[in-house]
Order: C-alpha cells, then sequence, then structure tokens
C-alpha cells in the first residue's frame, strides 16, 4: 500500500515537473505591456487569422468660423455641439467678449449668442464650464480684482446661463473657501440634481443649488482628478500615500468619507462612465479603458495614432459601444481649425490594414507630431505610426531598455530617432540604411544643401547614416576681457590660464568632476583612436588636464554660489554651454561685463566647437519602406515651421538655416515711457530672484554665431563609462596618493578593453 | 507441447508489457530533465549558434563564419583569452596538487586532524560577497596588506590594479577551493584497498612508490574529476573579480566571462555567442584532453 502510494506520489511529481515548463507559455499581459508604460493595449490582442482591433477616426469639418479667437468647452448634446467662443485679436492683444457656440448636426447651421449676465459684471476669467441637457449651462468665473497684497486667492463666481446665453448669479464660493489654507480648484462639475461640486487640494465639497455648503469630505492625498458619473455619484482619484498605486473612491457625502470603491486604475486621467459600465480614462497620452468588476486597465488609442496631439482634457463623448465622438482643435496657418470627430472600434484585417511606416523613439515631441500628423492627413499610400516607448508618468529607464532590446533584438520599425550617443553603436553594427545612397538618387535634396561640416560629424565608416534636422553645438563662453578675440584653446593653455587666476572660480561649475569632464570633451580623441582601437592616456596633454582638474574643490556650496554675479564680477572666466539657440549667446553677452568670445572646448585639434544632435532619423536596413521612409524625412527636412526648425537647435539644410537667421533677427519695438523707441524682448532667463531679458540677435551677433557653425567639425562622443573610469581612477591623484603617470596607466589598461571590446 | 508454447508465449507477452510499461516509466521520469535539458541548454545552444552566423538581429543575414573571424581579431576577446588560459593553467593545477598533498597529509595520523579538515573547509561556508569584501580590505590601496608591509619599508602596490592583482585571484581562488577538492581527494585515498597497501609494504615497497604506484593509479578517476572541476570554478572565478572589480578591470583580471557579460550589456549577439561557441569548444578539447590522459594513467586499475 505504502509502496503503491509512492509510486503515485512519484508519477504526480514527475507529471508535475513535466507540465512546469507549461507554465512558462509567454505571458500576453507583460508582452503586450511593452510599449504603452505597462498597460497593455488593445492592438497587441492578435487572433489566429492575424486580425485586430483598433480604433480609427474620420474627420469632420466643422463650419464654425472664428476670425479672432478661439473655441472651448466643446461638448455634444443631443447631436448638437456647444461651446464657448472668446474673441482675442492676436495682433493687437485686445480681448472681446465670450459667445455661446451651438453648431446643429442635422440643420448644419451654427448660432454665435453673446454672453451676457443679468448684473453686467465682466469681471473674472471662465475656468469651468458644464453644459446641460436642456442646452443650460453654468459656468465658473475666476475674479482675481479682490485681490489683498497678502492673499493670492482669487473668487469664484459660479453663474448660471440660460440656452440664449443669459446668465444670472447663482452664488459665491468665497464664504464657502474662507480659511483653507489652499482654495485653488482643481477640479469641479455639476450633479443632475444641480448641486456643484468642486475639490481643492485634498479636499472635496458639496455645494447645494442655493449655495448652501451641503458637505465636505477630506481625501487622504492630493486629487488627481474628479468627475460624476450618469448616477450623480462623485468619484475622486489620487495617488496613495502608501506608494505610486492610484486609487479610485467614490465620494460618500452622507457619511462624510470615501466609499470602498475599485482600486487598480493606473493610469491617472479624466474618467467618463461608458455604458458597457467601464470607465473611459483620457489623459494626454491617449484614451484607456478600466473595467471595474476585473480591475483590467486596456489602452484603448494614441491621439497620435488618431491624428491628433495630445489632449488632456478632450470632452470625449461615448456614443455607443465602442464608438465616441469629440471635438479637435488643431492650429495651423495661423488660425484655430475645428473638426468634429468620430471614433469607431475597427476589425482590421488583411483588406483594410494601413500601410504604416513605424518610427520607434524613446519619445515625441509636439513639432515632431505635428509633422507626422500632417504627413498622415495628406499621404494616401502610407501612414507614419509612432512607436515611443516612453510615456509620460512611466520609468524612463525602463522604456529605454525595453526600446534598446527591441532594435537589438527583433525591431518592428523602419526607422527609428536616436539621440547622437546611442546612434553610433546601432549605426556600427550596421543597421542603418545609408541615406547618403538616398540623398544621391533624390532630384530635391542633395548632400550639398545641408551644411555638410554638421552631416560629417556624424558619419560612420564614412556614410550617412542619420537625416539630422537640426544640430546644437557645445562649447565654452569666455569672458571678452580675458580671451580677447581668441577661437580656440588646448588643455596646456587652460592650464596656464588657470595657473595665472588660481584663486578665481575660473569655471561655471567649479568642481573636479566638471573641470575634468570640461577638459576632456573635445579633447578624448588625443587619447583615444576609434578606428584603431589604440588608447594612449600616458602622455602630458593629459597630465595637464588632472593637473588642471587638481585645482578645483571636490564639493561646491551652491547656497552660498551665484554664477551670473561670478560672471559679473570677474570670479568666472569662462562657462560651459550650448549653443542651440541663441538665447544662451545673448545672455552671455549680458553676464560678461566687457562682451562674451565664444572659445570652444579646449582641444589640440581644431576649434574645440562640438556637435551635438538630439533627434538623428535613421531608416533600418531591413525595412521594405526605405523610399517612402525618405519621403516623410523629406518632408520633415522641408518643413518651413519656425518652431519644429529651431526646436533641437540650428537648422542643418543651408536654406532652413537662412530663413532660421532672418525669422530671429526680426525685431519688435515699442515706445517706453520717456517717448523713445526700445527693441522688445523675446522672452528671458531666470535664476533665483533675478531675470534676464533676451532680445533678438543682431546681424553681427547672427554673424558669429554662423562661423562658429561652419568651423564646427566634430561631434561629441561622450560615452558615460569611458568618464567613469577616468574619474574613478584619477580620485587618489586628486587626493594626492598616486602620481599623474600611475593613474593614467591604470586609466590607460582599463578603457583599452573598454575600446577594443566595441571595435 | 502446445500448453508450454502457449505458456511461454503468455510469459513472452507479459515480458514485453512489463519491458514496455518499464519504458514508459523510465521516460515519464527522465522526461522533466529532458525537457529542462532541451528547453534550457540545447535550444538556447542552436540560438546562440544562429546568432553567431548573422551580421546582427535587425538585419539577420547570413555571414558565414565572420563572427568567428572579427572576435578572433578582437583585442579584447585575445586578451581575456590569453588571460583565461593563464589563470587556468595556474591555478588549476595548484588547485589539484596542493588538495592532493592536503589530502595525503590529513590521511595520516597527525594531531588535530578532525580540526585541520574543518578548517580548510570554512572558506566553503563564507558567503561571496563576504569573502570580496575581506579581500578588497586586505588588498586595497590603502589596505592592510599594504600597511603591513609599510612597515618593513615596502612601498605601496596597487595589488588590484596592477600586474600582481592576479596573485591575489589565485590566492582567492586556492582558499576558497582547497577544501573541497581535498575532501575529495580524502574520500578516494580511503577508499584504496587497504590490503593493497599492505601487500606492497610487505614487499619493502617505499612510501614514494606505494605513492606513485598504487595511490595515483587509484586516485586517477578523481584526478580528473578534480581538475575539471578545478577548471569549471577556474572560469567562475569571473564572479569575484567582477565583485571586487567591475565592468572593466585593470587588464591582467580580465576574463573571457567579462567580455562576453560586457557584450550582453551592450547587446552584441553576435560577439557574445561567437565568444561563448570559441569557449565552449576550447573547453571540449581540454576535458576531452583530461580523458585521454586519465585513460591513459588509470588504465592498469581499471583492467
Amino acid at each position: 500500500m505504502n509502496k503503491k502510494f509512492l509510486r503515485c506520489l512519484s508519477v504526480l511529481a514527475a507529471v508535475v515537473l513535466c507540465l512546469g515548463p507549461v507554465a512558462c507559455k509567454k505571458d500576453n499581459a507583460t508582452d503586450k505591456q511593452a510599449n504603452n508604460g505597462g498597460i497593455p493595449s488593445i492592438g497587441e490582442a492578435i487572433n489566429e487569422a492575424g486580425e485586430y482591433y483598433e480604433y480609427r477616426a474620420f474627420y469632420e469639418k466643422l463650419p464654425v468660423e472664428i476670425e479672432k479667437g478661439y473655441m472651448h468647452s466643446a461638448k455634444i448634446i443631443n447631436n448638437k455641439l456647444y461651446a464657448i467662443a472668446e474673441m482675442y485679436d492676436e495682433e493687437s492683444g485686445a480681448v472681446g467678449d465670450s459667445e455661446l457656440v451651438i453648431y446643429d448636426f442635422d440643420s448644419k447651421e451654427n448660432k454665435f449668442l453673446p454672453l451676457s449676465k443679468e448684473d453686467d459684471s465682466n469681471d473674472g476669467f471662465i475656468s469651468s464650464v458644464f453644459f446641460n441637457e436642456d442646452g443650460t449651462f453654468q459656468i465658473v468665473y475666476t475674479v482675481y480684482d479682490n485681490l489683498s497684497e497678502t492673499s493670492f486667492e482669487p473668487e469664484y463666481l459660479v453663474y448660471k446661463f440660460d440656452a440664449e446665453g443669459k446668465g444670472t448669479l447663482l452664488y459665491s464660493l468665497t464664504d464657502i473657501l474662507a480659511g483653507e489654507e489652499n482654495s485653488y480648484l482643481s477640479g469641479n462639475c455639476f450633479t443632475k440634481e444641480g448641486n456643484f461640486v468642486f475639490c481643492a487640494e485634498t479636499k472635496v465639497y458639496e455645494v447645494g443649488p442655493d449655495g448652501v455648503l451641503l458637505g465636505k469630505v477630506d481625501v487622504p492625498s492630493w486629487i488627481n482628478n474628479m468627475f460624476v458619473d450618469e448616477n450623480s455619484d462623485v468619484f475622486v482619484s489620487y495617488y496613495s500615500p502608501n506608494g505610486p498605486e492610484q486609487i479610485l473612491k467614490k465620494v460618500d457625502f452622507a457619511n462624510r468619507k470615501l466609499a470602498d470603491a475599485f482600486e487598480g486604475v493606473e493610469v491617472v486621467g479624466k474618467m467618463t462612465l461608458m455604458p458597457d459600465g467601464k470607465y473611459l480614462v483620457t489623459n494626454e497620452n491617449g484614451a484607456y479603458s478600466f473595467d471595474p468588476q476585473t480591475k483590467e486597465n486596456l489602452k484603448l488609442w494614441a491621439w497620435l495614432d488618431l491624428d491628433m496631439q495630445g489632449y488632456g482634457d478632450a470632452e470625449v463623448v461615448c456614443t455607443g459601444n465602442d464608438s465616441f465622438k469629440m471635438v479637435n482643435e488643431s492650429y495651423n496657418d495661423g488660425r484655430q481649425n475645428y473638426e468634429m470627430v468620430t471614433i469607431e472600434k475597427v476589425l482590421v484585417t488583411k483588406e483594410n490594414a494601413r500601410k504604416e511606416i513605424v518610427i520607434g523613439c524613446l519619445n515625441t515631441d509636439w513639432a515632431l507630431e505635428k509633422v507626422v500628423i500632417d504627413f498622415n492627413k495628406t499621404s494616401t499610400d502610407y501612414r507614419v505610426k509612432m512607436k515611443p516607448y516612453y510615456e509620460e508618468g512611466s520609468d524612463y529607464e525602463a522604456a529605454e531598455e525595453r526600446f534598446s532590446s527591441d532594435l537589438t533584438s527583433n525591431p518592428k520599425f523602419d526607422m527609428v530617432i536616436l539621440d547622437s550617443f546611442r546612434f553610433e553603436q546601432y549605426a556600427k553594427k550596421g543597421a542603418f540604411a545609408d541615406i547618403g545612397k538616398l540623398m544621391e538618387n533624390d532630384a530635391d535634396i542633395k548632400r550639398s544643401d545641408f551644411y555638410e561640416n554638421a552631416l560629417d560629424a556624424f558619419t560612420v565608416d564614412g556614410k550617412d547614416y542619420a537625416v539630422i534636422p537640426s544640430v546644437e553645438i557645445y562649447t565654452m563662453f569666455g569672458s571678452k576681457a580675458v580671451f580677447k578675440d581668441k577661437t580656440s584653446w588646448t588643455p596646456e593653455e587652460m592650464l596656464e590660464l588657470r595657473k595665472q587666476y588660481p584663486d578665481i572660480y575660473f569655471l561655471d561649475y567649479p568642481i573636479r568632476e566638471e573641470a575634468l569632464m570640461v577638459a576632456l570633451f573635445a579633447s578624448m580623441d588625443d587619447f583615444i583612436d576609434v578606428e584603431t582601437g589604440k588608447c594612449d592616456f600616458n602622455n602630458q596633454t593629459f597630465y595637464d588636464i588632472l593637473e588642471f582638474a587638481k585645482t578645483f574643490g571636490k564639493d561646491l556650496d551652491y547656497e552660498n554660489y551665484n554664477s551670473w554675479e561670478n560672471m559679473r564680477n570677474g570670479s568666472t572666466i569662462v562657462s560651459q554651454s550650448s549653443l542651440s539657440d541663441m538665447s544662451s549667446y545673448d545672455s552671455y553677452k549680458q553676464l560678461f561685463p566687457e562682451g562674451v568670445t565664444i572659445i570652444g572646448m579646449p582641444t589640440n585639434k581644431g576649434n574645440g566647437n562640438t556637435f551635438i544632435a538630439e533627434q538623428m532619423f535613421s531608416i533600418l536596413e531591413s525595412s521594405d519602406l526605405k523610399e517612402e521612409c525618405w519621403d516623410f524625412l523629406k518632408k520633415l527636412l522641408n518643413n518651413t515651421d519656425y518652431e519644429r526648425m529651431s526646436y533641437m537647435g540650428f537648422p542643418t539644410l543651408k536654406a532652413n538655416f537662412e530663413d532660421y537667421v532672418k525669422e530671429k533677427t526680426k525685431t519688435d519695438t515699442y515706445i517706453d515711457e520717456n517717448g523713445v523707441e526700445q527693441i522688445s524682448s523675446i522672452g528671458g532667463m531666470g535664476m533665483d530672484n533675478e531675470f534676464i531679458e533676451i532680445y533678438p540677435p543682431t546681424k553681427e551677433d547672427m554673424e558669429v554665431v554662423r562661423k562658429i557653425y561652419e568651423s564646427a567639425s566634430s561631434a561629441i562622443h561622450y560615452d558615460e563609462q569611458i568618464f567613469e573610469i577616468i574619474s574613478e581612477e584619477a580620485e587618489p591623484y586628486f587626493e594626492g596618493q598616486k602620481s599623474a603617470s600611475d593613474v593614467a596607466n591604470i586609466i590607460q589598461s582599463r578603457l583599452s578593453i573598454y575600446i577594443a571590446e566595441n571595435n | 507441447m502446445k500448453e508450454k508454447k502457449e505458456k511461454e508465449q503468455k510469459q513472452n507477452n507479459q515480458l514485453k508489457k512489463r519491458n514496455r510499461r518499464q519504458k514508459a516509466g523510465a521516460a515519464l521520469f527522465l522526461a522533466p530533465s529532458l525537457i529542462g535539458v532541451f528547453l534550457f541548454f540545447i535550444l538556447p545552444f542552436f540560438v546562440v549558434m544562429y546568432y553567431s552566423v548573422i551580421d546582427n538581429p535587425i538585419n539577420a543575414e547570413f555571414v558565414g563564419l565572420q563572427n568567428f573571424g572579427n572576435v578572433f581579431r578582437n583585442g579584447a576577446f585575445k586578451m581575456a583569452g590569453r588571460n583565461t588560459l593563464k589563470f587556468s593553467f595556474i591555478a588549476m593545477p595548484l588547485a589539484v596538487i596542493l588538495s592532493l598533498a592536503l589530502a595525503a597529509m590529513m590521511d595520516r595520523k597527525i594531531p588535530f586532524r578532525s580540526q585541520f579538515r574543518t578548517f580548510f573547509l570554512t572558506p566553503m561556508m563564507v558567503p561571496v560577497a563576504s569573502v570580496v569584501l575581506i579581500v578588497q580590505v586586505m588588498f586595497h590601496y590603502n589596505g592592510a596588506v599594504n600597511q603591513f608591509l609599510m612597515n618593513f619599508g615596502v612601498d605601496k602596490i596597487d595589488w588590484m590594479k596592477s600586474d600582481q592583482a592576479q596573485v591575489v585571484i589565485i590566492f582567492l581562488f586556492l582558499w576558497k577551493n582547497l577544501g573541497y577538492n581535498m575532501i575529495l581527494f580524502l574520500a578516494a585515498l580511503q577508499s584504496i584497498p587497504a590490503e593493497l597497501l599492505e601487500v606492497a609494504e610487505l614487499e619493502n615497497a617505499n612510501k614514494w612508490q606505494i605513492f606513485w604506484m598504487i595511490k595515483i593509479k587509484y586516485l586517477s578517476p578523481t584526478i580528473l574529476f578534480v581538475t575539471i572541476l578545478s577548471l569549471i570554478n577556474s572560469f567562475k572565478v569571473f564572479r569575484e573579480i567582477y565583485l571586487l572589480t567591475g565592468d572593466h578591470p585593470y587588464d591582467s583580471l580580465y576574463m573571457l566571462q567579462h567580455f562576453m557579460n560586457n557584450m550582453f550589456k551592450q547587446l552584441d549577439y553576435q560577439k557574445l555567442s561567437t565568444a561563448a561557441i570559441i569557449m565552449s569548444l576550447v573547453m571540449i578539447v581540454i576535458i576531452g584532453a583530461l580523458f585521454l590522459v586519465e585513460n591513459y594513467v588509470g588504465k592498469d586499475v581499471e583492467e
């Protein structure tokens, strides 16, 4: 009996062990989370026939024209669009009246009704608008007129408007909020009963139609979002005080507490109850559904995939199962455009699948998104699908790892966007197509149309593997009083100068580690020959750099350190910075009393002005859509959107740079109190309690920058590992325990391995 | 007659049935291991082979032995290979000879034998992190060993960042592995037939002759086993070196596993896979050679 039992047990154990690997099957949930900051996406559930669902947007231009002004708070109720139009003349800055906009989708007619208040007051600005089913609406005005010297808290006035735009003051919230530490209304809404619910910091308030406070409920931490569902139940979402988890709870006003509601909402955003009992959560990344029963979070769409830019507060109306409507606002050609968007769930089959150019990247920016949307809306054959790995609020390092891993193992991209530090690593592996060949065969854009010195700086094995729309120049700004008209300096000269000024801060960030970095940035080629894989740190230049860095302290008392003041009083004579636009040049011009000299990073070769590229667009060698990718890149390069061109530095296309110069040197003037015409500032820079106004560059300034741009010839090869090894090994030299030669030997030994590995 | 035949037939059938059942049972019990070996060893090995013959996972174009050529020309790989072989060919014989000597000593009736045995086994119980910490405290540039040497007017030595680094690691390797090897040899020594040794003594064989002519022959399978074990352990010394010095140590400490580990970090699967295949081929050759030697030395015993 016992033997039999043991035998059965053994067989059972063997079966369990055999079945063990079955448990190792691919976890779909985990796999789906690859690109959505941990949330699975609807498009990743692919059936056996290779079909999947995705949401698609269908656009219809709204015939609502607002000549001067813009529309907001649009909401669709009973097939009518309700919105508020604010009249505003951008040129003169004149603010006009607010108007109620009603567009009837059935009759295709629109009405503009001026808002008028029965008390004729014209105070405050509209902070929230709530449209009701019957066409009436409530507006919360924020009024800053009654501010005292000690209080910056505004007054909140709640008005009720009829369908014709005539408003009556319901009540003021001033008394209700009196005595509260923070009365900023972070969320508000009306219930079906007409009660006004709002939240301020960590409290939720319910006010009756007569303006009497009905109840107040404390929430454990700052409220992220508040909404009312169809049953007039109020919900708040907030981060758990014990961790990063977001908690969603119903507010129980009767018992003055938060009820036990559902938890497990992984996305912060605006929540709306859908007919199937799930919640639609929208934020600046896209839309998600949350099922309170199963706790499942699912990404429905990214705004960009629907050809829209991030809508944090989009008013999405659920018009049925898997169908939504919203109004899309876009700003093109100097005016606001409005489109009615119908979003529907579509089963993607072989027949209706769209041809896509997939671009893998860590994150996108609004300027690039505009180009992508424009391309998608005009291209008939292909769409560009951005696949960003990082989403706001998710783990950046984890996103970087996922992106690298996907790019190296099994990329499903046609293109990637990398920065100059990552680009080279993949280009050397032969992952990218030769852009030079595409340029050679192109009738519109040739290599000679670019600043070729900028392209040359990023070539790998003599080939162009990336399109670089713009570059920044990493350099050093020196006091003209010290550097005169010098255009470059060597590490040896840097050490000599330091010896002349031993008692000043010298650098902008006068600490050893920074000094070492500054000295090595452009000099690395003196010590490492990437082509041959040889290292030579046993030379006088490296000893000079070590000696220079040793003259600085390990730490700095930042509390009593003011770098701007030090530049003014001559205690700081040189500062390292990126020349990405003209504002940094102008600020240094103002900070160094005798003017500024762009001296470059210290180096024995050339002038030490080095390029950095934030966005390098590379086409994957494995892509079948190389020509199509190139078409998109041409659109990107030819995009004359001024903001886009100057977003990441100076345009690399010569024609774009000339447009950039023209745009930048434009000046606006105003007449000051003395009747003198003055140039208007274009922005400013602040530090502590100080603010510097930045003015448009002069033509002379632009010529200085143009010369620097044209003379730069190398790219920064910043490798964290190399700097870490040098920093670590240089420490005993700084502490006086080892000689420069001993330290150089060790650095050479360790870095030789590192370089050889990658050679 | 017919009945007998039928009985035999029946017995044969029963025998076949039992055989089939036994085979099925054996297969069932072997299955977990076989599945495990297939999933975690054989399948990855084929994946590694695949990666070693393509240009990169993005293009996945067959490039034949080009990756092998690249790896053989790579300076870091050559250095890692040289250092690993050097370390193994110094540390492995030392580990075998010293542990055999210790076992021979423990096999004799010396005082405090039990305490000595415990003493040599103690390093096995110490966690690697603690070992590393102790070595760091002792062999740091400002560590205990240098402080001690300075008392005798000796200049400071940068133990972990100079050519002396391998000496420290060999010392660490021996300290960690001698005890276990010694126990294996001790067990083997105690299993040599006592009557054989008595006969040898009766026939006036001296101790040296007994050791070489009898004990070594009987110990040859254990020597082979300990040698292979030491060889494997010598490759595994990377763990201690990595904890002591990180990804890119001083060149004398750079081992093959550093190369492979760093290639993994850089997601360079081609170099990683190619190096792994080369390393396994070298291991096969060395272990094959050791088997041949063992066959030759131990053939008298087996016969």
